[in-house]
């Protein structure tokens, strides 16, 4: 084990039934060369403040929950070393963007609406009898959509686009992705049922690429590819659709 | 987490005007990069502007065009035309780059039979058409 070090950590904190803006909480902390952001607020609501409060579960990169501003970035803490930030001091914030509960924990009504609203999930013009089998695929359609699968809606992305910050109405990087992700699956029948959203206004027009989303995504999803494809797909289905309108629309 | 936004009194932070300079407390220097693609438009639509104001000169005769011409050849207006140069550059550069976030290997919009086209290719295309374009309109303005 490597000796320990001293690193301070300043927390943003707000809780509501004693002030009506964010304060900030410096804690001094020592840690080990292998601890991540969120072992040190751990030893913190552990050891030295109880009533820090945050939002974590696996600690792997995976569930999603720990996602916050560190150093002015959104980042999953379970995966920002503190040795990377040492010997500066290491500033911890709820992500941007969303409205803050309490101390480090957001409020997720708006993006879990939004997410709802884009229909995640295979949707099928008719089911097929369970005796008929499974909805077979092949390795490349499976390619298609697999990247915009990963998404762990950490909201990281949403944290870091300023036209969402701006324009909550946006339905906003992630939501997208997954909508895309299910209309690029070859299973799927629903891709008439999320245009009206997803290529709304709303939706993918309100996006004026700042990139920012794909950066900080710490599962490489890359939304903002996500929205110029479905951005170029619907302006090329439109066009089709008026020089061809005997064709499919789908 | 789900709240009832009645009984629950939620923090918003607010944002800066200045958030491609300094968003709460940090510079980002992609944010500054996206508000200055942004600009870029004002700078071509001034452009067009003095364009559509030469055009209009022409109705009112050769020597009121040839002054607004030889005006043109001022000190400020270079300037300003190599200010609007340099941002079309950028904006046209950034914006054909966008051709590649379409056509991500294995899976973009751009197909040949099964195989999706490598998006090199197709971002090669998209300069190399612009590169095309701009050498035929610098001809004609050149020799016409």
């Amino acid at each position: 084990m490597s000796d320990l070090r001293t690193i301070k950590i300043t927390v943003l904190r707000y809780r509501p039934e004693e002030e009506d803006e964010p304060t900030e909480q410096t804690y001094e902390v020592e840690f080990r060369d292998d601890w991540v952001v969120l072992d040190a607020l751990n030893h913190i609501k552990d050891h030295i403040d109880g009533t820090l409060s945050f939002r974590w579960s696996c600690r792997m990169g995976v569930c999603g929950s720990c996602g916050m501003m560190v150093n002015g970035e959104p980042k999953l803490t379970c995966a920002a070393m503190l040795r990377d930030y040492y010997p500066n001091e290491v500033r911890v914030e709820p992500l941007v963007n969303f409205p803050i509960v309490r101390d480090l924990v957001t409020d997720m009504t708006d993006f879990m609406d939004k997410l709802k609203a884009v229909k995640p999930w295979i949707i099928r013009e008719e089911e097929k009898p369970v005796s008929e089998g499974e909805y077979l695929q092949t390795p490349d359609q499976l390619k298609d959509y697999k990247q915009f699968s990963q998404c762990i809606n950490c909201m990281l992305c949403y944290a870091a686009c300023p036209v969402y910050g701006l324009e909550h109405d946006f339905v906003g990087p992630a939501a997208i992705a997954l909508g895309h992700r299910y209309n690029l699956d070859s299973r799927d029948e629903g891709n008439q049922q999320r245009q009206h959203i997803i290529a709304s206004k709303e939706g993918i027009w309100e996006c004026t690429y700042v990139g920012e989303c794909s950066v900080v995504c710490p599962k490489h999803v890359d939304p903002a590819e996500a929205i110029q494809q479905t951005k170029v797909a619907t302006t090329t289905n439109r066009l089709k659709s008026l020089v061809m309108p005997w064709g499919n629309k789908k | 987490m789900m709240l009832d936004s009645e009984t629950t009194k939620t923090y918003t932070r607010p944002i800066s005007k200045a958030w491609w300079l300094r968003d709460r407390g940090y510079f980002n220097r992609r944010y500054f990069m996206f508000l200055l693609r942004e600009l870029t438009s004002v700078f071509v639509a001034l452009y067009v502007v003095l364009f559509i104001y030469e055009l209009f000169l022409l109705t009112k005769g050769q020597e009121a065009h040839a002054a607004f011409q030889e005006s043109l050849r001022s000190g400020p207006f270079i300037v300003f035309f190599l200010i609007a140069l340099l941002f079309a550059l950028y904006h046209s550069w950034t914006w054909l780059g966008l051709t590649t976030k379409m056509q991500a290997a294995g899976r973009g919009l751009v197909k040949i039979g099964t195989k999706t086209l490598p998006p090199i290719f197709v971002a090669l295309g998209s300069y190399g058409a612009w590169l095309v374009a701009t050498c035929v309109i610098a001809y004609l303005f050149l020799t016409l």
